[in-house]
């Protein structure tokens, strides 16, 4: 879900970047000395995801985990992901220089969308399994949107790619859900007092 | 890293904006083939994940053609290789620590230099706690299938590098407060600009210079 250097406009990738420095900005100064360790945590994680390849029929998935993150960081996900991305960008090829904050926007703001959804008092009353698996599920299905709106802001001509972005990610939505339902119910029986200090 | 991290830095990010936003021409080839002189025993492994990475970029090409956006479609696939190329050549062989040298050179915010290096500590250790998962599965005659078993192991061992990177970056933090962290690391900014180093920089000045004045 990468954008790379080179696709988009001008106008798109400097907005973009402006308002992700801007969340990035926001997000370094919530940062207190205990969030590191957090914070670098959840990166890394990030990073790491992005060569766990999963089995779905003939094609392999690899996940995001925006939505974990979301639900651990909150408004931090801006400065975790900017820092994995950039690393990708630079040591893997994945996404770009210039692209890198339009990449913040479609995988950090996802996560931060996810955060503040799961702060809403209503979804306390969600059964814990659906919760979990909405968790994974609406950090994909944000960013693939993300994804899409973004290429189709930066030329008229992407309109298919869009269409093509969302069909193709609809399965990767389902197995993110399902495997952050597992991993949530690992933490939850592992570190309890960790789920409890989120506002899942 | 061949080049010095601040002017990887630099040339990385000048080069990528004077490329991705006009048509490609052909001297800007000019840096791209310096950076590959310079790494011409790993040209084959550079291409190699070039080629890896170009499914994205081959379907908003074919995207593009169908719509009979031929120059269109040419024009980003060839600028965007040119950049991934530039890209993956200047960083090639790094392990990351060299990049966050390249930030703290270029003053970066304290907080985000120090993540960064507590996330590529924690990045080492997860790829190796993952390898090892990964042996463990295998010796137990482990396949990977479409199904919820597949997922409910995959569930578990995120689950349990997770927390294992919770705990590790806690005590990589503790150790370093014990040391009166606070927030700030302290890094070696001293490097010695080498001609390489500037060779780089005016090649990349040469293209700024004619893509401005043609």
């Amino acid at each position: 879900m990468h954008i790379s250097d080179g696709i988009l406009s001008i106008e798109v990738a400097t907005t973009l970047g402006v308002v992700a420095v801007s969340m990035v900005a926001y997000s370094l100064k919530q940062m207190k000395n205990e969030n590191i360790a957090l914070c670098a945590a959840m990166s890394a994680l990030f990073f790491i995801a992005s060569f766990i390849h999963i089995p779905l029929g003939p094609t392999q998935i690899h996940l995001v985990l925006v939505g974990v993150i979301g639900v651990f960081l909150g408004s931090l996900s801006f400065l975790s992901i900017s820092i994995a991305l950039l690393l990708q960008a630079t040591l893997l090829g994945f996404g770009g220089v210039t692209s890198l904050g339009a990449n913040i926007i479609i995988m950090a703001l996802p996560a931060y969308l996810v955060y503040l959804i799961f702060s809403l008092e209503f979804t306390k009353k969600i059964n814990e399994k659906i919760r979990f698996f909405l968790v994974g599920f609406l950090g994909v299905f944000f960013a693939t949107v993300f994804l899409a709106l973004v290429l189709l802001l930066a030329k008229d001509e992407y309109l298919i790619a869009s269409y093509t972005v969302i069909a193709a990610n609809m399965p990767a939505m389902i197995l993110e859900g399902i495997i952050t339902l597992f991993l949530l119910q690992y933490i939850k029986k592992s570190i309890p007092s960790l789920l409890k200090s989120t506002k899942l | 890293m061949i080049i010095s991290p601040a002017i990887s830095l630099i040339a990385a990010f000048l080069f990528s904006i004077i490329v991705s936003f006009s048509n490609y021409e052909l001297y800007y080839l000019l840096p791209i083939a310096f950076i590959l002189y310079l790494n011409k025993n790993n040209i084959f492994s550079i291409f190699k994940s070039l080629v890896f990475l170009n499914l994205f970029i081959v379907v908003l090409a074919l995207v593009l053609l169908i719509q009979n956006e031929y120059e269109e479609a040419l024009n980003i696939y060839i600028r965007t290789n040119m950049i991934i190329l530039f890209n993956l050549a200047i960083f090639y062989n790094s392990k990351g620590y060299d990049i966050v040298r390249g930030l703290y050179i270029l003053k970066f915010p304290d907080s985000f230099i120090s993540t960064t290096y507590f996330t590529l500590k924690m990045i080492e250790n997860l790829k190796n706690d993952f390898s090892n998962i990964k042996n463990t599965l295998k010796a137990r005659g482990f396949k990977a299938k479409t199904n919820l078993f597949t997922y409910y192991t995959f569930g578990n061992i995120l689950g349990m590098l997770f927390v294992k990177s919770i705990r590790k970056s806690q005590s990589l933090k503790d150790s370093f407060e014990a040391r009166g962290f606070n927030k700030k690391i302290y890094l070696n900014d001293k490097f010695k600009t080498t001609n390489k180093d500037i060779l780089l920089l005016l090649l990349v000045g040469i293209i700024i210079i004619l893509k401005v004045s043609l």
